[in-house]
């Protein structure tokens, strides 16, 4: 890389020790001459909630987990949750992609460091006086509830409103409790309700209540409700016995109904529901368990962690096959014939199958599972004057609505999507909402991105192979236990001291006035001002 | 890039969140609390300015029973050498003692000996004015009040244009200095805090941002004002400081008061008759520098008490400075050379004219600190003008009705950021760019100075001008805000070279020296003398104002 101009022969007179330095930000924030920049490392450029990833591993690897769970917590109440089931972009952007393929296990370090201090009441997070503002959040999944977390420090009164008996939404409604345990989430939800933020259960707006009402009683609404309808299938036979579909069947089983399945089972589709549905059917007594789906192996949405799991607990994945037809024999579900796929996505890349009706499979078949798909239901503004679809558009960056004081985030404006991702959204409606409040511009200087093109340091770190995740082998009928396990302390510290800790601030623009901020706002000292060289 | 803008509305728009800002703002919320006050703060308010932490004097409070307003007056004029109106520094030296104990009551330390009285020492002509004060996180202080009390603060934030409703103010737009979105506010009243322009000639040094004072100051006040009509003054004032070589740190008074030696280059001493900055420049000039600090005679608590007040205020990396130079103060000198060439209204006589209740010639605006011409006014001028501007300003959004943004303006702005985005393949770095125009300004505008030189200062910023948009590439936005900031020294060293070559006399020696008029001549140059913009920027107007005396006084 050539020199640019004369600054780059300019040494950069900030000194930063990157073994006490937890890549926080503060120096960037406070440096008044717009010098300090961090270089982002790729873990943190890829995780949608903007989490200090290397900040944590890098602290775990110090053998400082209580620094480590205060750098999460920055962003994140919900460790417990996020450490079993988020997504992981965090691992594919990991610099080991590029070279050993072996991603550090960020969300197992997340998890581990929940088991590390789960026996212990989360601190409060320092609050806001009341701002005598009230919030109305439609939803408590998690979108609504990183929302109202946000909007509650701010000072701001929140009230989260859900059609279901218990707050949780698709975490404690549909993800089956082998990946997220419920006393994870209840756990995780009792911080909220120590802050105030008031729960009404049971209530649904469009119902119950009106978006009428809530547009006027309250200051500010948020929309969180998440995709709780099920695509149908729309053939002879699916509302017939031993026909059943995914998220219903998911959160029955969640309520403690679940429904009787036979001993052969087909799911039908290939996400994450599917996934799940898979899994759970051998849990309620499932003999042989086939997952069919258009999709090849590669091309299912389903997360691949989920797909792997499902595969060794023996479900058999059959991709490339759809159109299916019902079998009857009287009363009786037999099975099901399908078309072979030739194509999932057409030339666009719109989804749009395509078959070969001469190739033909049957799947027998006492109990089949749809799970194609999520959509909205539509009763959120029944009764009222506002327009649901209308309400799923929003502003890109503030995520405002067409009308004034609703928000909307998650599943319900993006479409199917991950947890991690609708945490993100949940985040950005509440910054939304607060600056709404408080009069300040919306989309004014949302965010400043690091620096994310620049050399990787990878001489940092251990050559060890990443860690073996402690897998739970489920012992059959009725054993809902979790799958994944926790690790050690030992296996943490050693997975965690792979990091090459591939990011650091700096004096990007050599403009430092040595006023020395940067310095006093350090949390760990590790920054430290030299006079710069030509006046030294 | 994203050219919609965001939009704000307030009562007051405070332009420039350091000291004079920080209390403007304070100020306005405490006469009206309902009202809304927005700060645009170019970097981060809780350490931005000249005060990036604290100071280590209030430099001018006529306590009582020490001095009077009435002196402080009498002795600046003998410092300013007339050049000063007296209305405002009546009110400013009036109010001083007040505003100090407002300080106090924030927990801000003034530090009393065993007889419970403060420490003030004799830095002007006449009287004892300037207070000890040893509070190292002053400006942190004053940020948490200011957002306490619900003031708006939009960091990042740089005015780049002021708007206008018909002749009165109506806003400003703002730019920010990491992602280049634009913030219009509309405005009843504005105030403008922003500073001199500190980042003006190059130091010796070299190091773009080696300057003594705050670097960001880079005349955005001044040429806000200039541009929205308003008249300026005092740009001939040249100041050139002196003070430790190198790292352009103060530290004069604070050593000589506890009985630190001057020495010059042939070890004649030269702290017994009344040194200051001026007369060290003086003998520098001369060739018998550099002057230096000597205090190995002091004994031991002096000089711990020295290092105190030095390692923690005001520029706490002088302690690393020194260290990095093996220099001791038990055993060692500190060497002091001529600071760069600066423009300013708290240690000189730069800036947008105000009276004495901070208002400005144009309806709505009003100047503060550095920005303003208070002459000399230092930290003190900068909070009580900027809590008179704070009442004057609060007094007229209140008075005045509604504004109304004009769109065009906005949309001529937008046009105008859009060309410079376009300049992203042209062949020279801002920084090599400015390296060059601070170098010119040091060459041409820094005294002793003669209208040969004056000229060719003006040629090369009409060159620079026009090379700000033919050759200097803006390839993102830190170039981008970087332009402005470098169009406003152009500017800045325009206007000095203008009014420098005006006045046809030297006055202030050494600063505003002309080798072509050595001579002061009061009969003709005791008056002001006045830069108004004409119908583009670079045609700078010249007029005069006369000294306003308070009233009954010749």
């Amino acid at each position: 890389m050539g020199v640019s101009n004369m600054l780059e022969s300019l040494s950069d007179n900030i000194v930063v020790d990157s073994d006490k330095c937890i890549f926080c930000g503060n120096c960037v924030d406070k440096c008044i001459l717009d010098n300090l920049r961090m270089k982002l490392a790729s873990c943190r450029q890829a995780c949608p909630l903007e989490l200090n990833c290397q900040g944590y591993v890098q602290l775990i690897a110090r053998g400082e987990e209580a620094k480590a769970m205060e750098v999460v917590r920055e962003r994140l109440p919900f460790p417990g949750v996020l450490g079993r089931i988020c997504s992981q972009p965090c691992e594919d952007g990991c610099g080991h992609q590029d070279t050993d393929g072996e991603a550090v296990s960020i969300r197992a370090l997340k998890r581990y460091l929940d088991d590390q201090f789960k026996d212990q009441e989360p601190p409060r997070p320092e609050m806001k006086a009341d701002s005598g503002k009230r919030i109305a959040i439609v939803g408590s999944g998690p979108a609504g509830l990183i929302a109202a977390y946000d909007l509650a420090i701010q000072g701001h009164q929140v009230t989260v409103f859900d059609r279901e008996s218990a707050p949780g939404g698709m975490l404690r409604w549909s993800i089956p409790s082998f990946r997220l345990p419920q006393d994870v989430v209840e756990r995780e939800l009792k911080l909220l309700q120590r802050m105030g933020i008031a729960f009404k259960c049971g209530i649904a707006i469009g119902e119950d209540m009106t978006m009428d009402e809530l547009h006027a009683d309250f200051d500010a609404v948020l929309i969180a409700t998440g995709l709780w309808g099920c695509l149908k299938l729309g053939i002879d036979g699916e509302e017939r016995e031993g026909v059943l579909h995914g998220l219903p069947f998911l959160k029955a089983v969640r309520d403690n109904a679940a429904p009787a399945v036979g001993t052969k089972v087909v799911v039908i589709g290939g996400g994450n529901v599917a996934v799940d549905v898979a899994q759970t059917a051998y849990r309620l007594g499932a003999e042989s368990v086939q997952l069919v789906c258009l999709e090849h192996r590669d091309e299912m949405p389903a997360f691949d962690k989920a797909i792997f799991e499902a595969l060794s607990e023996n479900v058999e994945l059959v991709g490339s096959w759809g159109n299916p037809r019902l079998e009857f024999d009287q009363k009786k579900l037999t099975g099901a014939h399908f078309e072979a796929c030739t194509s999932v996505f057409d030339g666009d890349g719109c989804f749009n199958p395509s078959f070969d009706t001469s190739k033909n499979r049957f799947f027998e078949a006492d109990t089949i599972i749809i799970a194609i798909g999520q959509k909205m239901d539509d009763i959120l503004c029944t009764s009222s004057r506002f327009d649901q679809s209308s309400l799923t558009r929003v502003n890109a960056v503030t995520l405002q609505t067409s009308v004034e004081k609703i928000f909307a985030a998650g599943d319900f404006v993006s479409g199917p999507s991950s947890v991690v991702s609708a945490m993100a959204a949940g985040k950005e409606a509440a910054e939304s909402i607060n600056r709404y409040l408080n009069g300040v511009p919306m989309a004014y200087g949302r965010s400043y991105p690091g620096v994310t093109e620049f050399e990787v340091d990878r001489s940092f770190g251990s050559a060890d192979r990443r860690l073996n995740l402690p897998h739970y082998q489920f012992k059959g009928k009725g054993d809902f236990s979790e799958i994944e396990a926790g690790v050690t302390r030992e296996v943490a510290r050693k997975e965690a001291n792979r990091c090459h800790s591939c990011g650091l601030p700096f004096g990007q623009y050599r403009t430092c006035w040595f006023c020395l901020p940067c310095e006093v706002e350090c949390p760990t000292e590790a920054l430290w001002v030299d006079i710069p060289y030509l006046l030294r | 890039m994203n050219t919609e803008h965001s939009f704000i509305d307030a009562d007051v728009l405070i332009i420039g969140g350091g000291s004079a800002g920080a209390m403007a703002a304070i100020r306005a919320k405490e006469v009206n609390p309902d009202q809304k006050v927005v700060v645009f703060e170019k970097g981060q308010m809780k350490y931005s300015g000249c005060i990036a932490r604290g100071m280590d004097a209030m430099n001018i409070v006529a306590i009582p029973d020490i001095a009077t307003a009435e002196l402080y007056v009498e002795s600046n004029s003998i410092a300013c050498e007339g050049i000063m109106d007296e209305p405002v520094n009546y009110k400013m030296a009036e109010r001083s003692y007040e505003m100090m104990k407002k300080l106090e009551s924030w927990d801000v330390c003034f530090p009393k000996d065993d007889n419970g009285d403060y420490e003030v020492l004799k830095i002007h002509p006449k009287g004892r004015f300037c207070v000890t004060m040893k509070e190292p996180e002053l400006k942190a202080i004053l940020a948490n009040k200011a957002l306490d009390l619900g003031v708006l603060v939009m960091n990042r934030t740089m005015a780049v244009r002021l708007l206008k409703d018909g002749e009165r103010i109506s806003g400003a737009i703002g730019m920010n200095v990491r992602t280049g979105e634009m913030l219009v506010c509309r405005a009843k009243s504005v105030i403008l805090s922003s500073g001199g322009t500190a980042r003006f000639g190059l130091p010796d040094n070299g190091h773009l941002y080696g300057v003594y004072d705050f670097p960001g100051n880079t005349g955005d006040g001044y040429c806000l004002a200039y541009r929205a009509g308003a008249e300026l003054s005092g740009f001939e004032y040249t100041l050139v400081y002196y003070i430790t070589k190198d790292i352009n740190a103060p530290l004069l008074y604070i050593t000589l008061t506890r009985g630190a030696t001057l020495l010059n280059a042939f070890d004649e001493r030269r702290d017994q008759d009344h040194p200051n900055p001026a007369k060290m420049l003086l003998e520098h000039m001369d060739g018998k520098g550099p002057i230096r600090i000597r205090m190995d005679h002091l004994p031991e608590e002096k000089i711990k008490e020295i290092e105190e007040i030095l390692f923690t205020t005001e520029r706490p990396a002088c302690e690393r400075f020194h260290a990095g130079r093996d220099n001791d103060f038990r055993t060692g000198e500190i060497e002091m050379w001529p600071t760069e060439v600066y423009l300013c209204g708290g240690h000189g006589l730069t800036g947008v004219r105000v009276n004495e209740n901070a208002e400005t010639n144009v309806p709505g605006l009003y100047a503060a600190g550095d920005t303003s011409l208070v002459a000399r006014g230092h930290l003190s001028g900068a909070l009580v003008i900027g809590e008179v501007a704070a009442e004057s300003a609060s007094e007229y959004a209140a008075g005045n009705g509604e504004v109304t943004l004009d769109d065009d303006q906005v949309e001529s702005f937008k046009r105008e950021l859009e060309t410079r985005l376009a300049q992203k393949n042209n062949p020279i770095a801002i920084e090599e760019f400015e390296f060059k125009v601070r170098r010119m300004i040091s060459d041409y505008l820094k005294p002793p100075k003669n209208e040969y030189k004056l000229d060719r200062a003006l040629w090369w910023m009409d060159r620079f001008r026009k090379e700000l948009k033919t050759m200097v590439r803006v390839a993102n936005v830190h170039d981008l805000f970087k332009c402005f900031e470098v169009e406003n020294i152009i500017q800045s060293a325009t206007m000095c070279a203008i009014a420098s070559k005006e006045r046809k006399e030297s006055r202030w020696s050494p600063w505003h020296y002309r080798t072509d008029y050595p001579e002061k001549n009061d009969a003709e140059w005791k008056k002001h003398i006045v830069l108004t913009c004409g119908s583009v920027p670079e045609d700078v107007k010249v007029s005069y104002k006369p000294i306003i005396k308070m009233e009954g006084r010749v």
